[in-house]
């Protein structure tokens, strides 16, 4: 035993090559690697309506690499069809598949990204509203301190005002100043904003 | 930042040249010299054109003042990326034949096959590298059939790697009786070449080259039951998307509780969430769940 000689390569059966099968049918395979397969297809040539049959997958799918794949094909469908169709996913208890979500949503193009993300900033649920934060923050857009001041000077929630602090904290946003001010004031008798505030503004001094 | 001018299309300027290298330099120990120039200016360029940096000054910042070092990392990646040896990162090696395999084989009938598969292997310095690791390392290699896989886009590396020829900066971190056990020299050709080592047929047969795109699922179907993967500093290149479909991909093909090694700059945690970080006494590896990871 030991080093096995080498044979030729891993080779592709005919039955595992495939072929013609249609990718939205694949989806619903009893077979994970072939579900995985067919939402990695869609996420590359995308048919009409491949959106909604990921999104469909996904409400029932139960293995982790599928889920994974179909997230990932969705963000690299990248249409609006397809981010409204991961939103729905923001609010799971699973969190590995929230976050999972999120990163899909955040590694969208700005333009995708960004009105499905804004409307949830108005959403009652407060943690949907920290999850709208965190994806706007970690985009690269030219409104984006200002989404984020509007959080801290209007949200009735203490920990999404936080979660827009972090967001602006991270990358540095000096015009964002009045506004960590306004939710100092806002909310005069917590110690953590005070502390996040502050934190904040040194760190847009220090750059 | 003084002295840093709008970059030339055609590359950097002198100036900014001289100031991108003082800085690498300083951070890294990197030395490159005016020799480096069309080097150098082609993977700034990439990376520029990555983070979307309209000049060197916007990419000079990301480089000195990002939190997390993240872009300096993939810029020294970039810039390393020929500097492959044997026995390169000998730490992850180490991991393997002192905890991992150990643990893989815990339950399993002596004469069981485990998998190993270089994913990314270039000129063959890291498959060859694990064979003589296994060899010289893990007392137990005899007790298990041992299969060696390899695979890379590139066909001309590929074609070197069957060859196994090396020079002396690929040998340079294998211990003189390392190299006396499973190289040759070569005659013929020392003008041009330098002296040149060819790695024996042994261990040259002991290693299934094949020609492999990791972003084509058709290509890496055969790829099924791995037990440990080594990806290093190869998803560098792929973007977030292409990470995270390799990460799932790998996935796919590991058995129940098999590891991904990657390169000491890259985190699995960044490209997937499908992994457990395993921390060994000699590396920190990504684990595949045992139980696959279904819900």
């Amino acid at each position: 035993m030991g080093l096995v000689k080498k044979k030729a390569a891993p080779e592709v059966s005919p039955a595992d090559a495939g072929g013609a099968r249609d990718p939205l049918a694949a989806l619903e395979d009893a077979d994970a690697a072939v579900r995985r397969d067919a939402a990695h297809g869609l996420g590359h040539s995308p048919p009409p309506g491949a959106e909604a049959a990921l999104a469909h997958r996904l409400q029932a799918e139960g293995d982790a690499g599928v889920r994974e794949a179909i997230l990932t094909a969705l963000a690299r469908i990248a249409t609006p069809a397809a981010a409204a169709a991961i939103v729905p996913f923001l609010d799971r208890e699973d969190a590995a598949l929230r976050n999972a979500a999120l990163e899909s949503l955040q590694q969208m193009p700005v333009e995708v990204a960004a009105p499905a993300l804004l409307p949830l900033l108005d959403h009652a649920d407060t943690d949907l509203r920290i999850f709208a934060v965190q994806g706007l923050g970690s985009l690269v857009h030219p409104d984006r301190a200002e989404w984020l001041a509007r959080v801290m000077e209007h949200d009735c929630d203490v920990n999404v005002g936080l979660a827009a602090v972090e967001a602006l904290a991270e990358a540095g946003s000096p015009e964002a100043l009045s506004s960590l001010e306004t939710l100092a004031r806002r909310f005069p008798d917590d110690a953590f904003v005070a502390f996040a505030v502050d934190a904040a503004r040194s760190s847009f001094r220090g750059r | 930042m003084n002295g840093v001018t709008e970059t030339d299309p055609q590359g950097l300027s002198p100036e900014d040249y001289a100031t991108l290298c003082g800085f690498l330099r300083e951070r890294t120990g990197l030395s490159f010299t005016e020799a480096k120039r069309y080097f150098v200016d082609r993977r700034v360029a990439a990376r520029m054109q990555a983070v979307g940096a309209t000049d060197l000054r916007a990419y000079m910042n990301l480089l000195r003042f990002q939190a997390s070092g993240e872009e300096l990392q993939r810029l020294v990646n970039l810039m390393t990326v020929n500097e492959t040896y044997f026995f390169r990162e000998k730490y992850q090696f180490d991991c393997l034949v002192n905890s991992v395999l150990d643990e893989l084989v815990r339950g399993r009938p002596k004469g069981s096959r485990l998998r190993i598969w270089s994913a990314g292997c270039a000129t063959g310095e890291e498959p060859y590298s694990i064979a003589i690791m296994l060899l010289e390392n893990w007392s137990r290699v005899d007790d298990y059939e041992i299969e060696l896989l390899a695979s890379d886009i590139d066909s001309a590396v590929l074609e070197r790697a069957r060859e196994g020829i090396y020079d002396e900066r690929a040998l340079q971190g294998l211990p003189a009786h390392l190299r006396a056990k499973y190289f040759q020299p070569l005659r013929g050709g020392a003008e041009d070449w330098g002296p040149r080592w060819r790695i024996v047929e042994d261990l040259r047969d002991s290693v299934d080259f094949s020609l492999v795109n990791l972003a084509d699922p058709q290509q890496v179907r055969g790829f099924r039951g791995i037990d440990v993967i080594f990806c290093r500093n190869l998803l560098i290149y792929f973007d977030d998307l292409g990470r995270r479909e390799t990460a799932s991909m790998f996935h796919d093909a590991l058995a129940p509780g098999g590891f991904v090694c990657l390169g000491h700059s890259e985190s699995m945690s960044r490209m997937s969430s499908l992994f457990v970080p395993r921390r060994f006494p000699d590396a920190i590896l990504y684990q595949k769940p045992i139980d696959g990871g279904a819900a």
